[in-house]
């Protein structure tokens, strides 16, 4: 339909799917939220992206990510913080995972490698990973002889501790981009949101917008992970040959850079946040703070106790060169042993695997 | 030569089809009598085209338009400031009511407006006293008598200048522009401000509207058009990318952040979708010629409203609803924020608006009825009458009708004129201009 000869397999798009609560309503708005992203970044490598385009698509952005945040879970388990408009893609990071797919966030971490090259943003392996099936909820569904090819409804039998483990991956992986902001190679790109009229605070703010973006879309971008992930679990068969560090080496921070941009996560509303206002967004480092329900879901004070010290992290000195972000993290001494206690855990999964 | 047997075999179609990005026509406009037609192109060329004065024949055909005079309004520019290019493309022409034998018109690119005379010149006087017919200066010895210098006939030239540069004013990008019915000022709109300049001073400008917030990051809402009222020179409205029109009124304050009137139309529950706000965003505003109704084009619809009822719209036509469904597809191919343009005709009776696959469509507002036109080179021979088109969508498919899934959606219609006061149509087709009007027959009138 877009070009002549070409032809699309989407589902069909035919049902306007309304019903919040249904997979392909589900399944539509991540397809949505995939590509809303991806157009955000490649408008954001523009010299001078469009400022309507970016407006419209950080909206669909906002507005998809507080759908996530209403709709029932998939499976019921989940429950539902308080949401607001201020803090809308905060709620990915409680609500935007549904349970069933939280091992496989966990599993999948481990292949970010392969879904999340050195150069081009991130995201454009998503459309094209899912494009292979053409269809957003496909992306959840890989060749039969992958060995996590699974149903929606199988995950939760699957894992032994999925909640642990996805917790544990997902917050080493926000941890590891918060190390890895120097090995980023370009600046924080000019966004459209931020012309130059509005830059008042310190020349950190690329940095910060990582920050942001570790804060603001650890849920979803698990969510998106898992996505990308998933599709490259069929290929990456080597998993044991990987060294943690190469995992996290190849993660792209200006993705969440340019996100945090437009979506103007910034909570203390101007300038830029300081660590506490990380510490209150990030998810927890371990489930033993957590409850046996979806780790996401505590409120957001929960989360402080178990989060490392942000506050002593200097964005601009190389505290941690990307290839020590783990020997040398800057945290606090006692999240030290629960970082390496959950690094074991991200091993034993990748041996799993 | 050896070399010209062989050149009769060189495939030349390929650069038929094969479209210089700089040709593409971005604008059209016509003057208020209709005479003279403008375009701007990418390239940032203006091409003004002239209405042949003929005698009407016995068909009912006017004049044709010809060229009148190319020349190129903008050169790319560079923002040292920013180190960002600034693009030369024609965004808006907007022609100023004739007052002497030269015409003006505005031309814009996304900084920097332009005033541009078109003059002609067809004469020229001879015998001056003190240079001779080459313009050297003579030996002033060798003069013996004094001459008046007389003028004399030569070919036609028609000379355009610039006669302004109102640069500076914008630190977003130009959508609009629009000539205030008085005469002496104009407002330029960008993405989040709009400025009111006098037609004679260009290092000043009045700011009438900012919806820039404090902080960039709340920033959820763009200004996409704006237009002066026909008749009421203290009157502008603009439309935002949320699908809302302003109606202001400049002898309230001077800065005219707070609106007079707010035409929005609530939102259906029934149809909302992911990408309700994207298609809610207005691309196009324009006022009727009587000054009453605004037409406005959102992405699937186009909506007249009445000045005096702010509730919504009085009348709305479906563009291309058969769209609806493919809005994800849409979105992902970036069609979704095509800005497709609309326009009145001149009794405000019917309302046209481009499509893709080039059609365009107009709606007869009285009867309620559209009609889906093609603009295309093959199928229209000179002085051919256009045929209707269908998008089939369901139900008997006739012959001719397209398939929603044949469309092309590269060939898009998106600037379009109507002449004041006749029915003649132009329509840009990405880098063609199609001139259409309607022939005083029975069979086609009404359609």
């Amino acid at each position: 339909m877009i070009m002549k000869g070409q032809k699309r397999k989407l589902p069909p798009e035919d049902m306007e799917v309304s019903d919040t609560s249904s997979l392909v309503w589900e399944s539509q708005r991540q397809f949505v939220f995939s590509v809303s992203l991806n157009k955000y970044q490649r408008g954001q490598e523009l010299p001078e992206p469009s400022l309507r385009r970016s407006v419209l698509i950080a909206n669909t952005l906002r507005q998809v990510s507080l759908e996530a945040c209403r709709a029932p879970s998939v499976d019921g388990e989940m429950s539902q913080p308080p949401c607001s408009s201020s803090f809308a893609l905060q709620e990915t990071i409680c609500t935007g995972v549904p349970a069933g797919r939280h091992q496989s966030a966990g599993m999948f971490a481990a292949n970010s490698p392969s879904a999340l090259p050195n150069g081009p943003p991130v995201p454009l392996n998503h459309p094209s990973n899912c494009a292979a099936s053409r269809s957003p909820g496909n992306c959840h569904y890989t060749a039969s002889n992958d060995p996590f090819s699974v149903k929606d409804e199988d995950w939760e039998s699957m894992s032994a501790d999925p909640d642990f483990s996805l917790s544990a991956a997902i917050s080493s992986i926000l941890t590891a981009l918060d190390s890895s902001i120097d090995g980023s190679p370009q600046a924080a790109p000019r966004t459209p949101l931020r012309s130059l009229e509005n830059l008042s605070g310190p020349p950190e703010g690329g940095v910060a917008w990582v920050k942001q973006g570790v804060r603001g879309y650890g849920g979803s971008w698990g969510q998106q992970e898992e996505c990308r992930v998933r599709e490259s679990s069929v290929e990456a068969a080597y998993l044991s040959d990987l060294t943690v560090e190469d995992l996290f080496q190849d993660i792209d921070t200006s993705l969440l850079e340019r996100e945090m941009g437009v979506l103007g996560l910034r909570g203390s509303g101007g300038g830029y946040p300081t660590g506490d206002d990380l510490l209150r967004y990030l998810p927890p480092l371990s489930s033993s703070s957590s409850s046996p329900s979806h780790p996401f879901s505590l409120p957001l004070n929960q989360n402080l106790k178990c989060l490392p010290s942000f506050s002593s992290f200097s964005p601009l000195s190389s505290s941690s060169s990307s290839s020590s972000s783990l020997s040398s993290p800057p945290f606090s001494g006692q999240n030290h042993v629960k970082e390496g206690l959950e690094l074991d855990h991200l091993m034993e999964i990748l041996v799993e695997a | 030569m050896g070399e010209d047997a062989e050149s009769p075999k060189i495939n030349h179609t390929f650069l038929r089809d094969y479209v210089t990005e700089a040709d593409v026509i971005s604008t059209v406009e016509f003057n208020q009598t209709g005479d003279l037609l403008a375009t701007g192109d990418k390239g940032g060329r203006v091409v003004i085209f002239q209405r042949e004065t003929e005698e009407v024949g016995e068909t009912g055909d006017s004049g044709e338009y010809n060229v009148y005079s190319t020349f190129q309004s903008h050169e790319p520019d560079f923002d040292y400031l920013k180190s960002l290019e600034i693009e030369e493309k024609i965004n808006k022409i907007r022609w100023l009511p004739q007052q002497n034998a030269a015409h003006f018109l505005l031309s814009t690119n996304d900084k920097t407006i332009k005033l541009w005379k078109v003059s002609e010149r067809d004469k020229r006087p001879e015998g001056y006293n003190l240079k001779d017919e080459e313009g050297r200066l003579k030996d002033i010895s060798t003069i013996t008598s004094l001459q008046v210098p007389v003028l004399k006939p030569t070919d036609l030239m028609v000379e355009v200048r610039p006669r302004r540069v109102f640069s500076n004013g914008h630190t977003y990008h130009v959508n609009s522009i629009s000539v205030n019915s008085d005469g002496e000022t104009y407002l330029s709109a960008d993405d989040l401000r709009i400025n009111m300049w006098h037609l004679g001073i260009t290092d000043r400008s009045f700011n009438i509207v900012d919806i820039k917030p404090a902080n960039m990051e709340d920033l959820t809402e763009v200004i996409t058009a704006a237009e002066f009222h026909p008749h009421h020179c203290h009157l502008f409205v603009y439309s935002s990318s949320k699908g809302t029109l302003r109606l202001c009124d400049m002898r309230a304050s001077a800065l005219c952040d707070r609106h007079t009137k707010l035409f929005e139309e609530p939102e259906d529950p029934g149809s909302r979708s992911f990408f309700s706000e994207i298609i809610s965003s207005v691309s196009d505003v324009k006022f009727s010629h009587s000054g009453r109704y605004l037409l406005t084009r959102d992405y699937l619809t186009a909506k007249v409203w009445d000045l005096n009822m702010d509730k919504g719209p009085v009348e709305t036509y479906q563009v291309h609803e058969y769209l609806r469904s493919k809005l994800c597809s849409l979105y992902e191919n970036d069609c979704i924020f095509d800005k497709f343009e609309c326009v009145w005709n001149s009794s405000d009776s019917v309302i046209m608006t481009g499509a893709y696959n080039s059609f365009f469509r107009m709606f007869d507002r009285e009867t309620g009825r559209g009609v889906t036109l093609e603009a295309w080179r093959e199928s229209s021979k000179p002085r051919a009458v256009l045929r209707t088109r269908r998008v089939y969508t369901g139900g008997k498919r006739r012959r001719g009708d397209v398939g929603v899934d044949s469309l092309d959606f590269t060939k898009k219609i998106l600037h379009m004129a109507w002449h004041p006061s006749e029915n003649i149509i132009a329509i840009a087709a990405t880098n063609n201009l199609y001139i259409f009007q309607d022939r005083v027959n029975p069979e086609t009138q009404g359609q």
